[in-house]
């Protein structure tokens, strides 16, 4: 693992913990699986290819780690959701007043969706990759990002009542 | 013209070639329904992009960001890299035969567990060990009295010049992997390794209990040729009882 490897996977750090919450929803497990996630990609650094964007690869791993996670879970009983505990998720005290209710607001109708479509719309619209670089990281077909990603923009922009 | 939901997206996430993104403005701009399912797609990205910009982190930095930075290190300390002395070549090449069979036979049958000994020190060889420390080149075996096969492996030169000499003993299913070092004091034990031929018997292998590691710990250069090795030998002959 060399310096720019570690700068790079430093610099994506707030990138992790945003798709952590997403697919978690809860702040402890997002940590954990972040936490997780940097110790699986310290360990395959000699697989990353240096070329390529180190996003998708980050992602991959996080939900793979997501899914041996859950997998495990499922054992474990009912977890509260992040929408019980407000506190849980971020806040940001520099905008005005109105765009902030409307980031909440965002980010609580997000949050109702199927973990299928919170995953896709915030690897496309959050964190701005193409959709080639989601169907890698994914590991779905393009025609089934857009497919996929087009019905949850739709549930979404219903949800919040876009006209 | 029809134009269906996912590439009114593909157009508001910047995905079509120029030249069709073109066509479907054209048509968007005709077509008040197109326009209304249009922005569906670019509101929802604008939202979402909000979020990008939220950074749900309090200031300061990702208590992970140390963890990592000590992962890189030694990777990335030329320091402490150029104070390991290189690894010496493989210079086992005359690794005993049983092995080498066994490993091709029945690899399935054998777990190898590495062990360590933590208390180097002179008693850990009994006479005919020391005997055929001072005695034995690289290449030769021989049979003691108790029944081990002792094979010489290698010879080489720590970092402060002292000789040292890997040698594999077989006894009762078994091969003992010993580093020793001549110093001041005769023959003292820096690494020791048995390896099972049976599972279960010895600990898992750890990754720092190899005689690679325990070579580079005492500084071990390349392995000595064979005339190197007489002379070095040749030295500690002197004063030993005739045998």
């Amino acid at each position: 693992m060399d310096a720019a490897f570690s700068q790079t996977l430093i610099a994506l750090l707030p990138n992790l913990r945003r798709f952590a919450l997403s697919l978690a929803r809860r702040k402890d497990v997002a940590d954990d699986l972040v936490q997780t996630t940097v110790e699986r990609a310290i360990a395959n650094a000699a697989s990353f290819d240096a070329a390529s964007r180190m996003e998708p690869w980050l992602f991959r791993i996080m939900r793979n780690a997501w899914i041996d996670q859950t997998r495990r879970q499922r054992t474990q009983g009912t977890q509260v959701d992040v929408h019980d505990i407000p506190e849980a998720l971020p806040t940001d005290p520099r905008p005005g007043l109105e765009a902030r209710i409307m980031l909440k607001s965002v980010q609580e109708t997000m949050l109702t969706l199927p973990e299928e479509q919170r995953e896709i719309l915030h690897l496309v619209c959050i964190e701005e990759m193409s959709y080639a670089e989601t169907a890698q990281t994914l590991g779905i077909p393009i025609g089934t990002v857009m497919s996929r990603l087009s019905r949850a923009r739709l549930a979404l922009s219903e949800k919040m009542g876009l006209k | 013209m029809q134009i269906d939901d996912e590439t009114l997206m593909a157009l508001a996430d910047g995905e079509l070639d120029a030249e069709r993104a073109d066509a479907v403005r054209r048509a968007v701009d005709a077509d008040p329904e197109l326009q209304a399912r249009l922005f569906r797609f670019t509101e929802t990205r604008r939202l979402l992009g909000g979020l990008r910009e939220d950074p749900g982190q309090d200031a300061g930095e990702d208590p992970l960001a140390a963890m990592i930075r000590a992962a890189a290190a030694p990777a990335s300390a030329p320091a402490s890299a150029s104070a390991m002395p290189p690894m010496p070549e493989p210079a086992n090449t005359n690794r005993r035969p049983w092995l080498a069979a066994a490993a091709s036979v029945a690899i399935a049958a054998f777990a190898f567990g590495w062990w360590q000994n933590d208390k180097p020190g002179p008693q850990a060889f009994g006479q005919p060990e020391i005997a055929a420390l001072d005695e034995l080149r690289t290449g030769q075996v021989r049979g003691l009295d108790d029944g081990t096969q002792l094979s010489m492996i290698a010879s080489f030169r720590g970092s402060e010049g002292q000789l040292c000499r890997e040698y594999e003993a077989v006894n009762a299913g078994t091969v003992r992997t010993v580093l020793a070092c001549r110093g001041s004091e005769g023959w003292v034990q820096r690494f020791a390794a048995l390896a099972a031929t049976e599972e279960g018997t010895f600990q898992p292998a750890s990754g720092e209990s190899s005689i690679d590691a325990a070579l580079q710990a005492v500084g071990a250069g390349a392995p000595l040729t064979p005339e190197e090795e007489a002379a070095a030998l040749g030295d500690s002959a002197e004063g030993l009882p005739p045998s």
